[in-house]
């Protein structure tokens, strides 16, 4: 699996087949998209496979016609027939060809829509355990580039059997001077399907072989632009050093790249001759056959046009042949994307236990209890929390201490349910939560993250994102504001709660860092859940507003149980029980005084902090 | 939106008058990319212009020579010359054709990493104020955005200059048979050019109306897709919420593009019929004038080939017009990028002739602030209101204040990022504005509150601090201790060398309080006189918080240290502590002595301490 997203030399052949069998996959999808509209593109493509041999045969009945006339001396409205048809040739020609244009574009604004909605539907339906490992999550940032290329590459394969018939169409016109003459075409072509295999490779591997350099390269040039990078940029003086190695590793790939062009080019060359030495040889016999008088005049033109037209689209089927490589790229990584299994990444939520899930209970009755709970990230070794078992009690408000590093936040993820435990289990008034409804213990459970999402949408839509169903209901939305201490900052903002948050769209404002997390917090009041998770909620508050909090912090969470992180003991002192963890384990259990009277680590923390303010 | 032409809120005539004064420019910076392979694409196409009709043109002698072989019993012989001159063509047509692939692929790729290369020396140069006002950055973001477009303009308008040619002999061969036969041809198709430019003018307005609609579109799966979303998204059950909204962002722009090319197609139909109404009345007068023998079967075979080319040539000739013009348009946004004057951005630095020298011994002896205030660009709140203070040599300076006080900001105009909108920094009795920026900005460092999380190795985040040491891995290694990131490196599964971040498949993600021990160890490195610290340890645990400032205090005289913190058992320790409330100081001294006045200083500390104290 993972290998198929890091290409190697000897995955050229798994793309391949990869490609091939997208196929059916590529017809369902269209299908999906529009039947009718690519039942209708599939048949005009068909047709006007047909119309290059049918024109090239008419206008040889016409020049024939003429000739015929200009010896023999016979009316020339005789001729009007093959003109007439030929005419009709055209405009049918024109008609399904603007047909199938229009259809083909509809379908395409179509296709795309369908397919980012899918991609979405997807996405959404992962667990977060997708979006934190670095490969998995490599997939979507895949699928997601290449979306645009989907239908391109839909219509690459239907077009790639147009461009056969058509082939075999005029093949058979060539037919008419001498079978000999088939063979000898498609002979002095063949040789292509060498060089394109031979080179499609090399490309291939060319990429393969410097995709971190261009990836490098990327990443260099987005941070002499970014915002985020801008200061340091400028402080630490490093603009020249990027600049710089941006255009090393550019130039890596140019110097290889220039080579393998010129390379493919010699080699073209050499088979193009070989091909029009071929095609050559076919003029001059059928010129010869013409003055001999065993081919019409008419004949000349068309087998000539019949000759030049198979080489082009010999040719052409066979660079399509090579396009298959970046054909599979672009089709296959969005449909494996689609046809993930969610459970098949390590640390997705486990499915559930029952047919009916429990309703979430309202009111909570004896809260959340971890036994002896075990974790550990995806593809990782480390135990991150090693047999905790605690109990939060209804109501309570809870605050987990730790050092840097301890599992404080992982502890808040399996309490939210983002993963579930390796060993052990989370429970709610003792049943496991795997057994709960999902959506309804998602809208029973608030949480504020440490690194909360800046949402660049109206300010009041950033409030109602806590609750999608409410989200314009103007008053909810100004109370939850009101609770989250934000409520001045937008009524400061030039359209209040209308105003565009953040720099994605013009006219937008951006927050300072403590307005923006009082904003996630009220977000968090937006639903009546009945948990309050809070990742660090005072990191960017100062003194005062921090007093604040703590001074509104009773009124607010009266009805609610309360969980928190935070490395300010100011802050920790609010809770009435406070949960010390230290490499993975709960080290001390207990309120403030208890604690401090124990002596242990979570003493030593405080009177590190403490000390400081004790003259 | 990737797809759709992005044509901002012009008209379709302005865009003309804006696109046309483009292309000198465009000339300009490809020719100077690579003359030789602007002028060599330049030439092969112009020159492949000319082969169709050629190829037709020779085809007629072919013919002719035929039917008078076959009429008078000569060898085939007699047509050699004009079926060699094909064959030449042929062969002509290949060799200028290979040559031009071989140039468009190398020339395509030199013009991205160029173009982008300059781009990037250009936002290099630029001011941080340029990155902080969104007006200004969101032209970074066109230019980046719309880049692509200089090949494909270059290309498509060359094909055009080919196109020209290739139609203009085209009616020059039709000419043999009638002057009139061009008429007829120009005349059936003018409905098609009159559709076609109605309704570019309906695409046109369609796009420009709706780009907001698909930039929200985008957000809405950005929201969906995004790492950084993807927690709240789950907890708050945002899914659905976010579809439906893409949906709807783009539905109005389906509907109406739907409506627009089934009415386009129909009309165009009817056009198209006209056009080769027109083609089969040239046909039929060329049988006409073939079978009365005023021409010959070799002009009527050229004539026949040529009407077909023609009014193909003709079509494509309006469409790639449009096209050409669309692409060029947003061209606009890079060259208006390129040319940007790095002055002319408000808020940019004074770009006066360094007159002062700072001196390697010592070079920060004395800092003063004097009356300086400060407003934002394009902003008229004064951040800033006359503050004046010192900075000792080789003591530790604290800056308190409330959020919104005027601390960062005080950082950013004393590392030069913004100058004072009144007053003076003075450094070592010279204006900041006096010494040259470079040799400035050597002179410290400094962590930022919102730091750079680098995803590149552990080493590289640290040696980027300082470029030229930064293969001296000892010295890394004693910055990684000093900044308190040595353990949680070690702890790493390729220890220094781990590749940081999410951007690259390896990379291994580290939390806040690890990030911020780097980005310390990081200033470390570049270990300059004066060091600047923005809030070093709001993510840090208490005893990586008090093992940060006991080795800032450990560095004891040998470097001015100011830094930001709001948590006072940190900013106790300083030598000197500064007071900023609402833009102005308002109290400045030792915390023994502030806290003997009952003002700003002692409110807060006592507030904080009050929850530690029992």
């Amino acid at each position: 699996m993972t290998d198929r997203f890091n290409p190697g030399e000897a995955d050229f052949k798994q793309a391949l087949r990869d490609f091939v069998n997208a196929i059916p996959r590529v017809f369902v999808f269209l299908w999906e998209v529009a039947p009718v509209m690519f039942s209708i593109i599939f048949v005009l493509m068909l047709i006007s496979s047909f119309f290059p041999a049918a024109i090239l045969w008419t206008s040889k009945l016409v020049l024939d016609g003429v000739v015929e006339a200009v010896n023999t001396h016979k009316d020339w409205t005789l001729l009007l027939t093959p003109i007439i048809v030929l005419f009709v040739i055209w405009l049918i020609q024109a008609l399904t060809g603007a047909l199938s244009n229009i259809m083909q574009m509809i379908m395409r604004q179509k296709a795309q829509i369908v397919a980012q909605g899918q991609l979405m539907e997807k996405a959404g339906k992962l667990d977060l355990a997708f979006f934190e490992s670095p490969r998995f999550y490599d997939q979507l940032y895949h699928a997601r580039r290449r979306m645009w290329g989907v239908y391109q590459s839909c219509f690459g394969t239907v077009t790639f059997i147009q461009q056969f018939i058509t082939l075999g169409t005029v093949l058979g016109l060539l037919s008419v001077l001498h079978p000999v003459a088939v063979l000898v075409l498609v002979g002095t072509s063949l040789p292509h399907i060498w060089r394109e295999a031979r080179f499609t490779k090399k490309r291939y591997k060319l990429d393969a072989d410097l995709v971190r350099a261009d990836r490098l390269a990327d990443y260099l040039a987005r941070l002499v632009t970014f915002r985020d990078t801008a200061k340091e940029v400028r402080v630490f003086s490093l603009k020249d050093y990027f600049t710089n190695r941006y255009y090393y590793y550019r130039n890596l790939y140019l110097t290889a790249y220039r080579k393998l062009v010129i390379d493919e080019s010699y080699v073209s060359i050499l088979l193009n001759l070989l091909g029009l030495i071929g095609v050559s040889g076919i003029y001059i016999y059928a010129v010869m056959e013409t003055v001999a008088g065993r081919i019409t005049i008419g004949d000349l033109p068309m087998v000539v046009g019949a000759a030049q037209q198979s080489r082009t689209q010999l040719t052409g089927l066979i660079s399509s042949g090579g396009r298959f490589y970046e054909n599979s790229l672009f089709v296959t990584r969005f449909f494996q994307f689609l046809d993930l299994d969610p459970k098949s990444i390590e640390g997705s939520l486990s499915p559930p236990t029952r047919a009916v899930p429990l309703a979430f209970p309202s009111p909570i009755t004896k809260g959340i209890e971890f036994k002896d709970v075990s974790f550990k990230y995806p593809q990782t070794d480390t135990m991150v929390l090693d047999n905790v078992s605690f109990t939060v009690p209804v109501g309570g408000k809870i605050a987990i201490v730790g050092v840097n590093g301890a599992g404080k936040t992982t502890m808040i993820k399996l309490l939210a349910r983002l993963y579930d435990p390796t060993h052990g289990s989370v429970s709610l008034d003792g049943i496991d939560l795997r057994e709960y409804d999902l959506p309804q213990l998602r809208t029973n459970i608030s949480v504020v993250f440490q690194d909360f999402y800046q949402y660049d949408i109206s300010a009041s839509d950033n409030v109602g994102l806590g609750k999608v169903d409410e989200i314009d209901n103007r008053p909810l939305v100004e109370i939850a504001a009101q609770r989250g201490g934000v409520h001045e900052t937008i009524d400061a903002l030039p359209s209040k709660y209308d105003t565009i948050l953040g720099r994605t769209f013009e006219q937008g404002v951006d927050l300072s860092g403590g307005e923006w997390q009082n904003m996630a917090i009220a977000r968090a009041f937006m639903s009546d859940s009945q948990f309050l998770i809070l990742d660090e909620p005072t990191a960017a508050l100062d003194a005062l507003k921090e007093h604040q909090l703590y001074e509104r912090f009773s009124d607010l969470t009266e009805d609610k149980t309360v969980v928190f992180i935070s490395h300010r003991f100011s802050t920790v002192r609010m809770a009435d029980l406070i949960i010390v963890i230290n490499g993975g384990r709960v080290t001390e259990i207990g309120s403030h005084q208890e604690l401090l009277a124990n002596g242990d680590l979570y003493s030593r923390m405080f009177n590190t902090q403490a000390s400081r303010y004790v003259s | 939106m990737t797809e759709t032409r992005d044509w901002g809120n012009t008209e379709f005539r302005q865009a003309l008058h804006e696109v046309l004064p483009l292309y000198p420019k465009l000339w300009k910076l490809l020719s100077r990319i690579s003359p030789f392979h602007f002028f060599t694409l330049k030439g092969t196409m112009v020159i492949s212009a000319f082969f169709t009709p050629a190829i037709i043109w020779g085809t007629k002698f072919v013919v002719d020579g035929v039917v008078e072989a076959l009429n008078n019993d000569l060898s085939w012989l007699v047509t050699l010359i004009p079926v060699a001159l094909i064959l030449g063509l042929w062969v002509a047509q290949m060799l200028v054709g290979a040559i031009q692939g071989i140039v468009m692929q190398i020339y395509g790729t030199l013009v991205d990493i160029k173009s982008r290369g300059l781009l990037l020396e250009k936002a290099a140069s630029l001011d941080l104020a340029f990155f902080e006002s969104p007006r200004f950055y969101d032209k970074l973001h066109h230019a980046e955005r719309e880049r692509w477009a200089l090949t494909s303009v270059h290309e498509s308008t060359l094909n055009l200059v080919g196109q020209l040619i290739t139609v203009t002999s085209l009616f020059a061969i039709l000419t043999t048979l009638h002057p009139l036969a061009i008429l007829v041809l120009v005349i059936t198709m003018i409905p098609n050019v009159v559709i076609e430019v109605v309704y570019i003018k309906l695409w046109y307005k369609l796009d420009s109306e709706t780009v907001r609609e698909w930039r929200m579109a985008d957000y809405m799966t950005h929201l969906v897709v995004s790492r950084e979303a993807a927690k709240e998204v789950r907890t708050y059950s945002l899914k659905d919420y976010l579809v439906s909204k893409f949906k709807k962002n783009v539905a109005f722009y389906f509907s109406t593009f739907q409506k627009h090319s089934i009415k386009e197609t129909a009309l165009m139909s009817g056009a198209n019929l006209l056009g080769y109404l027109g083609i089969g009345v040239i046909w039929l007068y060329a049988v006409y004038e073939a079978v009365n023998g005023r021409i010959s079967i070799g002009d009527f075979t050229m004539i026949t080939l040529a009407t077909e080319q023609v009014r193909s040539g003709l079509l494509n000739l309006v469409s790639s017009v449009v096209y050409t013009v669309a692409d060029a348009l947003t061209l606009t946004w890079y060259f208006q990028f390129i040319e940007f004057n790095p002055d002319s951005v408000t808020g940019a630095l004074d770009k006066r002739k360094p007159t002062a020298k700072l001196v390697t011994e010592n070079p920060v002896a004395s800092i003063e602030f004097r009356g300086v205030s400060f407003s934002y660009p394009d902003t008229d709140k004064l951040i800033l209101d006359g503050i004046s203070f010192r900075i000792k040599p080789n003591k530790k300076l604290a800056i308190v204040g409330e959020n919104g006080a005027g601390k960062t900001t005080l950082i950013k105009l004393l590392t030069r990022l913004y100058d004072p909108s009144k007053g003076n920094i003075l450094l070592n009795g010279q204006d900041l504005r006096d010494y040259d920026q470079n040799e400035l900005r050597d002179s410290m460092s400094i962590v930022f509150q919102d730091f750079a999380r680098y995803d590149v190795s552990v080493e590289d985040n640290i040696g980027w601090g300082r470029v030229n040491m930064m293969d001296n891995k000892d010295l890394i290694r004693q910055a990684a201790i000093d900044g308190g990131a040595h353990s949680s490196i070690e702890a790493l599964s390729s220890g220094y060398e781990t590749i940081l971040g999410r951007t690259f498949e390896e990379g291994v993600d580290l939390s806040g309080g690890e990030w911020q021990n780097i980005a310390i160890a990081r200033a470390f490195f570049a270990d300059r006189p004066l060091l600047i610290l923005d809030e070093p340890s709001a993510a840090l645990d208490a005893f990586n918080e008090q093992a940060l400032y006991e080795r800032i205090m450990k560095l004891g005289t040998s470097k001015t240290v100011v830094f930001i913190s709001h948590r006072f058992s940190t900013v106790r320790m300083a030598d000197e502590i500064v007071v900023v409330d609402n833009g102005k100081i308002v109290e400045q001294g030792s915390h023994y002595e502030l806290m003997k006045i009952d003002g700003k200083y002692r409110h807060m500390f006592s507030r904080q301490a009050s929850r530690y104290v029992d």
